[in-house]
């Protein structure tokens, strides 16, 4: 009895960790993304005779060649990439929630028509489609969001469509229907918690390719405008200077762009620990 | 209140028929044995009985309606030989119990349930443990009939002695109709007044010697190699 009340002790600490984790990272990107929000105007001052100054004191992460300050370029830039990041994650997740069960669950031809449509779009290189329709969209935020967002949903909604029709058939769907359960009482009670941390995870997957894919059509210049300080924008800029010696001008922004990702990869493992009966317990 | 099974016929896709022309009837409160080989379509007819698939042909009748205009609730309740792919392994049992129709705390009690495997999910169960939640769950109160597909073929003898004495009760108490398919002639002895086998030639078995499926998918005369039921007393 002593050793089920510890295990149990040690049970609920472990999960008030995750969940305390969970807070503080969720804290922490939103004041990353606040802050690069406040700063958006000194980000873009100059100052020619403070130019390439390593870092010290005054500038943490040095300045660049026109004297702009590393750290609030940086900080702007992830906050920039966090806020695309999110959004075209979460446009992107629902278009292949929407598409993935809707093939599942309304019939053969509307099954035909999205399994063609991922079968199209996989077929096309990402990053060409990508350049298309940003492109096409005028450039700039919203030609790289719609870019990102209508051609990240592909995988996960095919994941999602497989999950749906493998449950159906399920002998524990089979039972509730025997059960008299309706439709929206099976997607509620025994779809929704398995197809959950398929979203979750596709969702944090697709926040790491957004923000890389962003970095690399603006590094390739059809995405953001040059003037703003996008994460893509500042490495690219850096590997001009990487060679004569400046390196902290990729080093720092590249460091946190990894740490960025890094805090969303945490998040997604911690929500997931909290709601899969695997680890629930533990 | 009688369950009637009327030349059914059934076979997946457009495979052969497993099950061919096989009917059956159940009353309120009798005990039926079901025994056959393996491969005879002993959990397909099951299936069919409890509407979980319909039949190529026939019909399945309660009081002489169709199982399906029974309403959302099916009368007839299935008990899977394995419980652990009846349940939603992402749900704590408690929600598993409330699926069903009304438990009454006499069955949950009967089946010796205990309260703190209420919280826990199905993989931190055993089978056993698993198949009393099954059992419970099929136990509503509009249950009328109990297919019962080998149900403690992989649990021990305590066990087995355990859930179908408490069966044996509750059955009777309620006049619930019970089909007991199972290998072991004992126990069917044992717990049912008739006893039904279905005889024949497994059909995968029968499609390995070419001539007689071909003849028997297209002549419509599959009857011949599909099994039959054959009542013994």
């Amino acid at each position: 009895m002593k050793t089920r009340q510890r295990d149990n002790c040690q049970r609920d600490n472990r999960r008030a960790k995750t969940l305390a984790g969970i807070v503080l990272i969720c804290v922490l990107l939103f004041a990353i993304s606040a802050a690069g929000m406040l700063w958006k105007e000194e980000a873009l001052v100059a100052d020619f005779s403070e130019k390439n100054l390593p870092p010290c004191g005054a500038h943490w992460f040095g300045t660049d060649f026109m004297g702009r300050d590393m750290l609030v370029r940086t900080v702007t830039g992830l906050s920039l990439s966090i806020r695309l990041g999110v959004l075209t994650a979460l446009v992107s997740a629902a278009f292949a929630a929407v598409l993935g069960i809707g093939a599942a669950v309304l019939g053969r031809a509307a099954d035909a028509v999205v399994s063609w449509l991922i079968d199209l779009m996989l077929g096309i290189p990402h990053i060409l489609l990508l350049i298309l329709i940003s492109y096409g969209l005028g450039k700039g935020f919203f030609g790289v969001a719609a870019g990102i967002a209508l051609t990240h949903w592909t995988s996960l909604a095919r994941l999602l469509r497989g999950e749906v029709l493998q449950l159906a058939e399920s002998r524990f769907v089979q039972m509730a229907r025997k059960l008299g359960h309706g439709p929206g009482y099976i997607a509620r009670i025994h779809m929704l918690p398995h197809l959950l941390p398929q979203l979750f995870t596709g969702l944090i997957l697709l926040f790491s390719h957004a923000v890389l894919h962003e970095a690399s059509i603006t590094f390739l210049g059809f995405g953001l405008a040059p003037e703003q300080p996008a994460i893509g924008i500042i490495l690219s800029e850096s590997m001009q200077y990487l060679s004569m010696g400046y390196w902290w001008l990729g080093l720092f922004p590249g460091g946190l762009l990894v740490l960025v990702i890094l805090l969303f990869f945490w998040l997604g493992r911690s929500v997931c620990a909290l709601l899969d009966p695997a680890s629930a317990h533990l | 209140m009688l369950l009637e099974a009327q030349e059914l016929s059934f076979g997946y896709g457009s495979g052969p028929d497993i099950v061919s022309g096989v009917s059956l009837r159940l009353e309120s409160g009798q005990r039926l044995g079901l025994s056959a080989d393996s491969g005879l379509g002993k959990t397909t007819l099951c299936q069919l009985l409890s509407g979980h698939q319909k039949p190529r042909s026939g019909r399945v009748l309660l009081d002489g309606k169709p199982l399906q205009d029974w309403g959302a609730y099916c009368p007839v309740q299935l008990l899977w030989q394995h419980p652990e792919q009846a349940v939603n392994p992402r749900l704590a049992m408690k929600y598993v119990l409330e699926e069903g129709d009304q438990i009454a705390e006499r069955v949950i009690c009967g089946l010796g349930i205990r309260r703190e495997w209420m919280s826990r999910y199905p993989a931190e169960l055993s089978g056993g443990e698993l198949q009393r939640f099954c059992i419970a769950r099929a136990l509503g109160e509009r249950t009328r009939f109990l297919l019962a597909d080998e149900m403690t073929a992989m649990l021990d003898l305590v066990t087995q002695n355990q859930i179908w004495s408490f069966l044996l009760e509750e059955t009777q108490r309620r006049q619930i109709g019970l089909l007991v398919v199972s290998h072991s002639q004992p126990l069917l002895q044992k717990l049912c007044g008739d006893i039904v086998s279905l005889c024949g030639k497994p059909v995968f078995a029968a499609a390995g010697e070419g001539d007689k499926t071909g003849e028997s998918t297209e002549n419509g005369e599959s009857g011949k190699t599909a099994p039959k039921p054959e009542i013994q007393k």
